[in-house]
């Protein structure tokens, strides 16, 4: 970089600055998945159905939506609202400030895995696990599906001039018209894990370890072997790459050189999403907290962040098995949903009405009250065949013993947390 | 006890798809689902190869380290394994898997209902072995019947060899001595954290 060139980096970057005393974002309880950061908003989606509008600064939820049912497994900004897609294959056009989406597709078969908005905002780009590709007009709502790959779709993003790029489980980078006719179709060396579109070239993550900048032609320029585990989500700023692994690193590099920048520590799993303006970098991950970091030095910018709630566990065999339930359910007291109700004090309460949770239409017609037999016999015979339609993955515990041991958890659990709400302790 | 491997020799791989079509045959896979697959790079042009793909049983298997609900699990013979009565279909494995291996039904949205489905290394699952409800979970247990996977048993060119690693990799160092050429066992870097030094 020439002396003019740093110059200017440092002037752009002491403008970007972050706010004094930023926080992180507290809002999502199960893995985060998907962000995107706009002129003055973070919009993060989740393994809890939420998706999250953020004020950049104060890093306060402006809004939150539980509309997909399932996880939100891509998120974008446009101008004057964002976007939202899931795992119930739609997607979701807001307005800012409205409580409903101004309109969504229909749901699909398939789940969305990426999605991106065109520079003009007039397009959006929706690549899906069933391989195809979907393009949305925003002006007429008109939709047009491309059968774009053989495996799953784990990237798209939209070039300066419109054009599509596409790269999927088939180890194939495409690039297609703004109306859908193939231009390129080039081989790509390994698994891609996702794309991000920086000057004009498509920086590519794989599975092993590598971040890949691939020409508009599918041409493979720069690489850089970061890791030998998988990288798993990248973004782009104008001034920066970033891209983090399966074991919580994050990387800031160079776009022209894929030169590193800033290398660190994020979290202690996952890196499932990342965001980049042109000072800080957001991750998602597993913990649900959305973090900020300095794009430069890699510093956290998050300050100080209250003790999460902490969770009843003790030694015994139904704590074990609950280890499974936790990623859905919590124990605490109160409006704690995650993908599913809190179980806090479960027995003796009919189905569909824990605080604060919204439940399918299907679980909410069912009359089941939940003692400790219905909660065994439903994890006996599953809860396709118990509470058919919910939204609940379908989970059996086989041994009547663990059953067994799972209700006393929930029952134990629940004494506890009364008894130290009681003492206040 | 062995540690069992798969390697793809990617110079005798022909894409007759046999390895893709015995798997499925073998364990009744469903529609929408193939543990295997052949991929080829490089399609049409100089360098072309076909490799074929499935899970490799990784050491350090990402796809365990990710799972938020633990359902892997590694056998004494190193292979790796998932328990679908854990399973919650999140698709977080399929992020982390340098291979593409794990799978979704396609009838359903498989965060709400599906669960994951990936190669066992024809060694079934956490029910007993050969049991009528490993074999509809997993499909079939052939080792433990004494045999090997049947994708690489089926093999025409030979290309996908299944077995001890140590013994494998001695294979396919032979061919490439023999052969004088070896464009590397596709995909053991990645699994295995080492390359077949020739």
């Amino acid at each position: 970089m020439g002396r003019r060139a740093a110059l200017s980096a440092l002037i752009v970057a002491a403008c970007l600055s972050s706010p004094v005393g930023a926080q992180d974002f507290l809002g999502h309880s199960g893995p985060v998945g998907a962000l995107a950061v706009g002129q003055d908003m973070l919009l993060s989606g989740g393994f809890d159905t939420r998706a999250i509008l953020w004020s950049l600064d104060e890093a306060r939820a402006l809004y939150v939506s539980r509309f997909h049912d399932g996880t939100v497994t891509a998120v974008a900004h446009l101008d004057d609202g964002f976007v939202t897609a899931g795992q119930d294959g739609r997607i979701a056009v807001w307005d800012r400030g409205q409580a409903a989406p101004r309109f969504a597709t229909p749901r699909g078969t398939s789940p969305v895995a990426s999605l991106a908005v065109a520079g003009d905002g007039s397009r959006i780009a929706a690549g899906f696990f069933d391989g195809t590709v979907q393009v949305l007009a925003l002006a007429d709502q008109s939709i047009v599906t491309v059968p774009a790959h053989s495996d799953r779709v784990t990237g798209v993003g939209f070039l300066p001039d419109g054009q599509i790029v596409s790269v999927g489980g088939d180890l194939r980078f495409l690039r297609w018209s703004p109306d859908g006719e193939l231009r390129a179709n080039a081989g790509l060396p390994g698994l891609p894990n996702g794309l991000a579109i920086s000057q004009n070239r498509a920086a590519i993550i794989f599975a092993d370890g590598a971040l890949r900048v691939f020409s508009a032609d599918g041409a493979q320029l720069p690489e850089r072997f970061l890791t030998d585990r998988p990288l798993v989500s990248v973004g782009a700023s104008g001034a920066h790459i970033v891209t983090g692994a399966i074991d919580g690193t994050v990387w800031t590099l160079a776009p022209k050189d894929l030169g590193i920048t800033a290398m660190f520590r994020a979290a202690d799993g996952p890196i499932w999403a990342v965001a980049a303006d042109g000072a800080q970098v957001f991750t998602g991950s597993a913990d649900g907290i959305v973090r900020r970091w300095d794009a430069l030095t890699g510093d956290p910018l998050g300050g100080e962040r209250p003790d999460a709630p902490e969770e009843y566990t003790d030694a015994s065999r139904g704590a074990e098995i609950w280890r499974a339930c936790a990623v859905c359910h919590s124990l605490q007291p109160g409006d704690h949903s995650r993908a599913g109700p809190s179980l806090h004090g479960v027995f003796g309460r009919r189905i569909g009405t824990a605080e604060g949770f919204d439940y399918s239409p299907a679980l909410q017609a069912l009359n089941i009250v939940w003692t400790p037999e219905t909660v065994a016999e439903l994890f006996e015979v599953g809860p396709e065949a118990y509470t058919p339609g919910s939204r609940m993955p379908e989970q059996r515990v086989a041994d009547p013993a663990d059953r067994q041991a799972l209700v006393e958890f929930i029952a134990r659990a629940t004494a506890h947390m009364d008894a130290q709400a009681a003492t206040g302790n | 006890m062995a540690r069992m491997k798969f390697l793809c020799d990617a110079d005798r791989c022909i894409e007759c798809n046999a390895c893709v079509t015995a798997c499925k045959n073998e364990h009744e896979v469903p529609w929408g689902i193939n543990r295997r697959r052949v991929v080829t790079i490089n399609d049409g042009l100089p360098g072309e190869r076909s490799v074929s793909m499935a899970c490799m049983h990784c050491t350090d298997a990402p796809c365990a380290s990710v799972c938020p609900v633990d359902c892997f699990y590694t056998t004494d013979d190193a292979v790796v394994l998932h328990n679908k009565d854990t399973c919650i279909g999140c698709g977080y494995c399929s992020y982390a898997c340098p291979f593409g291996a794990p799978q979704y039904p396609q009838t359903a949205n498989f965060g709400t209902r599906g669960k994951m489905d990936k190669c066992t290394y024809c060694s079934g699952g956490p029910e007993p072995d050969m049991s009528q409800a490993e074999y509809v979970k997993y499909g079939a247990n052939r080792l433990a019947e004494g045999k090997l996977p049947l994708c690489a048993e089926m093999c025409s060119t030979k290309a996908l060899l299944a077995g001890d690693g140590d013994i494998i990799a001695e294979i396919y160092r032979e061919r490439v001595v023999t052969r004088g050429y070896g464009s590397g066992a596709w995909g053991w870097r990645d699994a295995y954290g080492e390359t077949v030094t020739v």
